[in-house]
Order: C-alpha cells, then sequence, then structure tokens
C-alpha cells in the first residue's frame, strides 16, 4: 500500500513537473533581451563577465554548452549570448 | 493622332532594340557555358590554395578544448588550543589553496557535451567531473557519469578559485561529486527564470573506515541497492537575472551492505541565496547558504571499550554568508579592479560524539582583480572551534582549538 502511494505520488509529481515545464513561456520584456543585456545579467551572477575575445566563435559555443549545465539558464538565453559573444569577438 | 503614331513607332524601335540586347545576351551566356574562362595556372593553384585553407578553417561538428582554473596560494597561521600546550606556528606555499584543473570539454554537434576535469590539488591527484550531456530539449538535459551533485550552489557554481570571493572554502559543506545520472534545465517563468537540477547517485554511507557516524560517497565500492536522490530547485524572481534563491534535498540510506546500518537514512536539505546587483557606483553581492544534515541513529563502538557501544543525536548544520563589493564604476583604474570580501560561517557537528564541535569561520578578504578571469588575494580567516564531544569516548580531554591564518592566491580560469 505504502509503495502504490509512493509511487502515485511520483507519477503525480512528474505529472505536474511535466506540465510546468511545458507551460513555461517568458513574457515579451524578457523574450525581447538582447544578447548583450543577457550576457551582462547572467554571467556576472556567478563571476565577472567575460570579455569577447577571450575565446574564439567555435569555442564561445562549446562553452554556451557548459555555461548551460552549469548556470542552467535557458536555451533561449544560451543561444543569444552564444551569438552576441561570436559576433563582438570576430569584430 | 500623330502624336499616337509617333509613340507607336517609338514602341515599335524600342521593342527592337531590346530584342537584340537580350538576343546578344543568350548569345553571350550561351558561348561562356560551351566556352568556360580558362585561368592561367597560377590563378588555379591559388584558388585551390585558398579553397583548402578555407576547408581547414570550417567548423566541424566536433569541437574539443581545454579549459579550467589553477589557483596557488601561500598561508602562514597559528593554531592554539586551551589545554595549555605551545601554539603550533605553520606557513606552506600551496597549503588549503592549491588546484590545478584542467577542463575537457568535448562537443559532438549541438547535442552531446563531455566534461572531463581531473585535479591536482592538496588531496593529491583526483577527477572533480567526468561526465556526458545530452541536450534533449530546450529545457532537459540528462546527464551521466561522475559529476558535482546537485545540492546547494556554492559547490557546484562558485567553489572554484577564480570565482571565489576569499582563499578557503565555507566549512561544512556537505559531499561534493558522486556517481550517477541526473536531468536539468532552465526555464522563463514569465518575467521570472526557474531551473531544476536532479539525480540518482550512488550517495552515502557511514563511513567505514572511523565507524563514528560520520559520512562519506559510497563511490565505485556500491554494495547494496540503497541509492540517493538528490536535487535542487531554483527560482530568479527578477526579470534581470540579480537574485537566485534555492532549496534543496538529498535523501538515501547509508547503509552500504553494512547490516549494523540497515535502517539508517540520511536526510539533508538546504536553502542557498544569491544577490548580485550593480548599484551604482558599486557591484554588491551577497551570498548564503544553510545545510542541514539529519543521519538516523545508530550505535557505534566505544573507541576506548570495544566492549561498549555508545549513541549520540546524529545531526549537523552548517551555514554561510558572503558580502562583497566591488567599485565597479570608479575612473580610477586599480581601484575599479579591486574587491573587499567579508564572510561569516557557522559549522555545528553532533553533540556527545567523538567529533562534535561548534565551530565559527570568519574571513576578511582583498581581492585584486587582474582581469576578469585573474585574481590576486589576501584573506585573513579566524577558526574556532569548541569541543561538544563526550569526553568519556577519551582517554585525553579534547580542547577548544582557535587558528588564525594569513592567506596569499593567485586564481585563474586557463
Amino acid at each position: 500500500m505504502k509503495n502504490k502511494l509512493g509511487l502515485i505520488a511520483t507519477l503525480a509529481f512528474a505529472l505536474v513537473l511535466a506540465l510546468t515545464i511545458a507551460g513555461c513561456v517568458a513574457s515579451q520584456k524578457v523574450a525581447s533581451k538582447s544578447g548583450a543585456q543577457l550576457w551582462g545579467e547572467n554571467c556576472q551572477h556567478c563571476h565577472n563577465t567575460p570579455t569577447p575575445n577571450s575565446f574564439s566563435g567555435d569555442q564561445w559555443e562549446t562553452i554556451g554548452m557548459h555555461m548551460q549545465t552549469r548556470a542552467l539558464i535557458t536555451e533561449q538565453e544560451r543561444n543569444k549570448i552564444v551569438e552576441f559573444l561570436q559576433q563582438s569577438a570576430a569584430k | 493622332m500623330k502624336t499616337i503614331i509617333t509613340l507607336s513607332q517609338k514602341h515599335q524601335k524600342l521593342t527592337v532594340f531590346i530584342a537584340l540586347i537580350l538576343c546578344y545576351l543568350f548569345t553571350l551566356q550561351a558561348y561562356a557555358q560551351k566556352n568556360p574562362v580558362v585561368l592561367d595556372s597560377v590563378t588555379e593553384a591559388r584558388i585551390t590554395a585558398l579553397e583548402k585553407q578555407a576547408a581547414l578553417h570550417r567548423p566541424g561538428l566536433s569541437h574539443l578544448m581545454v579549459v579550467g582554473l589553477t589557483t596557488f596560494g601561500f598561508a602562514s597561521g597559528k593554531s592554539t588550543s586551551n589545554d595549555g600546550s605551545s601554539p603550533i606556528k605553520y606557513s606552506a606555499f600551496g597549503t588549503d589553496s592549491y588546484e590545478f584543473s584542467p577542463m575537457f570539454l568535448w562537443r559532438q554537434g549541438k547535442k552531446v557535451l563531455l566534461e572531463f576535469e581531473p585535479s591536482f590539488n592538496n588531496d593529491g591527484v583526483g577527477v572533480n567531473w567526468a561526465a556526458i550531456s545530452y541536450f534533449a530539449k530546450p529545457n532537459l538535459i540528462f546527464r551521466g557519469g561522475y559529476f558535482v551533485v546537485p545540492f546547494g550552489m556554492y559547490t557546484k557554481k562558485l567553489a572554484a578559485g577564480w570565482i571565489n570571493k576569499v582563499a578557503t572554502d565555507p566549512i561544512g559543506l556537505p559531499t561534493a561529486q558522486d556517481y550517477g545520472f541526473g536531468i536539468s534545465g532552465g526555464l522563463p517563468l514569465g518575467s521570472m527564470k526557474w531551473n531544476y537540477d536532479l539525480a540518482v547517485t550512488n550517495g552515502l554511507t557511514i563511513d567505514p573506515t572511523v565507524n563514528n557516524g560520520t559520512l562519506t560517497n559510497v563511490n565505485l565500492g556500491a554494495a547494496s541497492r540503497n541509492k540517493t536522490f538528490v536535487g535542487r530547485l531554483g527560482l530568479l524572481p527578477f526579470s534581470n537575472s540579480s537574485l537566485e534563491i534555492g532549496i534543496s534535498g538529498m535523501t538515501g540510506g547509508v547503509s552500504n551492505g553494512n547490516t549494523l546500518y540497515q535502517d539508517v537514512r540520511a536526510d539533508l536539505y538546504a536553502f542557498d541565496f544569491n544577490l548580485v546587483r550593480n548599484v551604482s557606483p558599486v557591484q554588491i553581492n551577497i551570498k548564503s547558504q544553510y545545510n542541514v544534515i539529519n543521519v538516523g541513529t545508530a550505535t557505534y563502538v566505544n573507541p576506548i571499550d570495544p566492549t561498549k557501544s555508545y549513541t549520540f543525536n546524529n545531526s549537523s548544520t552548517s551555514g554561510y554568508g558572503q558580502f562583497s563589493l566591488r567599485p565597479i564604476e570608479s575612473q580610477i583604474e586599480f581601484i575599479k579592479n579591486l574587491e573587499v570580501a567579508f564572510r561569516y560561517g557557522q559549522y555545528n557537528t553532533p553533540k556527545n560524539s567523538t567529533w562534535g564541535s561548534n565551530t565559527t569561520q570568519t574571513d576578511f578578504g582583498l581581492n585584486y582583480w587582474i582581469n576578469w578571469r585573474t585574481v590576486l588575494r589576501v584573506t585573513y580567516e579566524i577558526l574556532d572551534s569548541k569541543s561538544t564531544v563526550d569526553q568519556t569516548l577519551f582517554t585525553s580531554p579534547v580542547p577548544d582549538v582557535k587558528t588564525q591564518a594569513f592567506h596569499i592566491q593567485f586564481a585563474i580560469q586557463l
């Protein structure tokens, strides 16, 4: 009985989590943020903001994925930040 | 009428002219296709060489790079105890602050990332991280391998020497890395954000080398089916991501096959807080984490008389609060690169155990940022430990100890 309750609770939690995840959307204000703004806001949350020319464009792509696993930024944020850093690094 | 005739004649002439031009262009194109432009051998060789050069620099689907970190330092300190013995003075390079950890990041396309971080530090050679991540969905990453468990914020995000604000780690942080499998992701929530990081790992066990109720990682020596479930939920309530608050939990059996502890479980939870705000002309940085470790009741062998046993309430708490300030808008470059930091921590281990104590940790730090990832820092630290052990478990009294140390540290992200 206890195991069944545990299973039901786990399934209910998984369902709520899945629905929550599926329903998560950014507000207009957040969605319209530029890569430069997100770079300034998110990086300093843990460490100093990196200069774009610290790495090459290809390296920023890899570091972007690495940072998504560590800081758990959203994928949209990662893409915008990486694009900004790649463009700035190329200048 | 005359005007209309004139226009019509002009039209005809224009049409004939355009037709002739088109015929000429078509003929030219047909000729060009039949007789392509012949390049001289020097130009051809140059083009081939450029094409080869371009191919060399074209990004592939795989990408391997090395980042990482190193910290290097010197510590000098004095340790005094209340048992009447002489103070112990020490000074050493690398003490408590040496680490060389290259990190290999290997990306396969946009879905797979391997992270491997071997480390040479105060404990010798080890591995900090060896995991593979699969980016399944925009908000879902699967991870497997050896990784820092998602418990609290400090260990996973803030522990690196070039990120930390003082030379040492806060006291009393629970387990760091473990083998396991997990899922994580970050998601928008209107103007807020939230993130989740959940894992199942080999987990914890009562340390079999001392058998006094302290916990250690099972690592690869898992001798039972007990697994530990661990996770953290984070919320960033402001749209500028300046604040993150997190709650973590960890639970699992700690017997690892030892029948003495087969019903003993460990339940841990933590709260963390991270605020970084630029309030002109300074940057304010406040970080904090509070941890609770509860281990179920068990009996342990008396270290003085093995025929007897003893027990205690195996509950520990730890926490720290850290404040740092940097004048980021100063016109003077030297001042702009300075940062002052203060941290206060407390770690209370179980009373009447063989390792019971109430310890406070106070740190004063001054950092100079050479660039965004390189820092030179000095830290003065006071560790004040009051023993709460059961003195009957020892042949001689366990004293209170106070340590004062001065650290100079250089840290860089590679």
